[in-house]
């Protein structure tokens, strides 16, 4: 059963986040909410959420925060733990529907009503697309929720274990490929899978995962990924994932073979 | 679809005929259409189609001997979730005509905007036992088809709201605004949606009645369709960088703009299109009227 959620508008939005920016976190706190009176549900089906129920979900996010320094300071392995707390917990307890997850506006609700404070202490910078989920890939819940998302495994002992595997930066590369890469759970936890497997040593890792995803962008004009068994799959994944590495690794081999 | 042409023989024209998809509603078939409007997240689908195909010519076109393990599949694509994901995957015989059904339950929290279903025969795992070009890699596609179907309807290419105008920015006495967010590559499911005023009564039951709607409601939808069309096509052009060329990427803003530019404006430039709204817009309005057909029966 799909779960609505409010969609705060962009104007309300933008007006909210040019209110907060400036605001200390104890300030924010002061302006949580469970509904604001311009915010809209989508007629598509499924049942509005009940503000109980996102008082509880605030309630849970505000623990994880606290355990990583909210609403003092909080080092980037505390951040990264937050992080992954909140993509399981968003994408176990929302009942969302991924075309739901796909609109902006209920992210821009979360983050600037249900969550001000601990959304502008995640992000100190406070720049805009944290809040505004102007790209979902940045937005504060939003990218969270998708990661959550595509690497979960229903069938597996961890559900959420492959969440671990790829930090922010690695994960939006694949995401930015969502359209022909990042669309397909399946494909996204067998890449996971195999970046896992590969020794990286030596190897600048962010330039070996693009050019890992190139290799798959350009295989899957003429293979069908999704039709294939996993393990099927696992096999032409590690073997674009070695190819990519050879490549590497030749590049940093002697080059007066020749001379 | 990628229209590059594969590094090995494929599957010939005739060796794989697929028939229609069906839609299964309590067992029953019922050929599935292009648009299904009563649609929402709670309708998950049940679809099965049958097709035949010529293993042997197949295997002979390709050069891919008997132990090279081919499968049919279905792949399906929903533009609102942005997902992908496969139904039913049939291993075929060595050799002879196979006569498979294609089947999948597809669930509806996963689906929205316009469901595509691809049926794939591929090789099914790696081989090195077929001829001079024959596929090797497991997933190449040696045949594909596909359909596509709109789901939630093709009245609203995007989610409607109903809401009080009162508690929003807008005017408490206008009838409805297109909200559209983010760039021309955003999904179009996730920035569109139709703000519909409340207090508009004869709107609001028009809507409600979409699916049956009564001479009076038709005025209204048309009126409405006419309107979004042309606040859709005039954002398009006032913005600089919208071209029917770019590449958008599917079920994208961009690609809707495109869409409905080249279907209400066929064969006119953009270029055209913006001179026209610019130099004489009343002329523009009233071209959009005749474009979108208003008050004309669908």
């Amino acid at each position: 059963m799909s779960v609505l959620f409010p969609r705060l508008l962009p104007r309300q939005a933008q007006a909210l986040y040019d209110q907060y920016k400036s605001l200390t976190i104890e300030e924010l706190e002061q302006q949580v909410a469970l509904r604001h009176d311009s915010a809209v549900y989508a007629a598509t089906g499924g049942d509005r959420v009940r503000e109980k129920d996102l008082e509880k979900l605030r309630q849970t996010i505000v623990v994880a925060a606290r355990e990583a320094g909210f609403p003092g300071r909080s080092t980037t392995n505390d951040r990264t733990d937050f992080d992954r707390k909140v993509a399981e917990l968003l994408h176990r307890t929302l009942g969302l529907a991924p075309a739901e997850a796909a609109a902006r506006d209920i992210w821009a609700f979360l983050a600037l009503v249900v969550l001000p404070d601990i959304s502008f202490w995640r992000f100190e910078k406070r720049t805009d697309e944290r809040f505004l989920a102007k790209d979902l890939t940045r937005h504060v819940f939003g990218r969270l929720w998708w990661r959550a998302h595509l690497v979960h495994d229903p069938d597996g002992a961890k559900p959420y274990a492959a969440l671990r595997i790829l930090g922010e930066a690695a994960f939006d590369q694949i995401y930015a490929r969502r359209r022909s890469l990042g669309g397909s759970p399946q494909l996204v936890r067998s890449i996971l899978r195999v970046w896992h497997e590969i020794d990286t040593a030596g190897v600048n890792e962010t330039d070996l995962l693009k050019d890992f995803l190139k290799r798959l962008l350009r295989l899957g004009a003429f293979m069908s990924f999704e039709t294939l068994e996993d393990e099927q799959l696992a096999i032409e994944v590690r073997r674009a994932a070695r190819d990519s590495l050879h490549a590497f690794t030749a590049d940093r081999g002697p080059r007066h073979a020749l001379s | 679809m990628s229209t590059q042409a594969p590094p090995y023989r494929t599957a010939p024209y005739g060796s794989v005929v697929p028939g229609p998809w069906q839609w299964l509603i309590d067992d029953v078939p019922t050929e599935l259409p292009d648009a299904l409007p009563d649609w929402d997240y709670r309708t998950d689908l049940s679809l099965r189609q049958s097709v035949t195909v010529d293993v042997g010519l197949v295997r002979q076109a390709t050069g891919l001997p008997p132990s090279a393990k081919l499968t049919l599949a279905m792949v399906w694509t929903a533009s609102g979730s942005g997902l992908k994901a496969a139904g039913d995957r049939i291993t075929l015989p060595e050799s002879g005509i196979a006569n498979v059904e294609l089947g999948a339950v597809l669930q509806g929290i996963q689906l929205g905007g316009v469901l595509k279903l691809e049926t794939t025969l591929v090789l099914a795992e790696y081989s090195e036992a077929g001829a001079l070009a024959s596929p090797r890699r497991a997933g190449s596609i040696l045949w594909s088809s596909d359909y596509s179907t709109r789901l939630q309807g093709d009245a609203p290419l995007f989610p409607i709201a109903v809401v009080d105008f009162s508690k929003t920015q807008y005017p408490q006495g206008a009838g409805w605004h297109v909200e559209i967010g983010g760039d021309f590559e955003t999904a179009t499911m996730g920035a569109l949606l139709l703000l519909v005023n409340e207090r508009k009564q004869v709107l609001v039951d028009a809507l409600r009645n979409a699916a049956k709607p009564r001479a009076v409601d038709r005025v209204v939808l048309s009126t409405v369709h006419t309107d979004v069309a042309r606040t859709l096509i005039e954002y398009a052009l006032q913005d600089q960088d919208f071209s029917l060329e770019a590449d958008y990427g599917e079920e994208s803003i961009g690609s809707t703009l495109q869409a409905l530019v080249a279907r209400f404006f066929p064969g006119q430039s953009v270029t055209h299109l913006r001179r026209t709204r610019d130099q004489s817009p009343t002329t523009f309005a009233t071209e959009l009227q005749h474009a979108v057909r208003i008050f004309e029966e669908s």
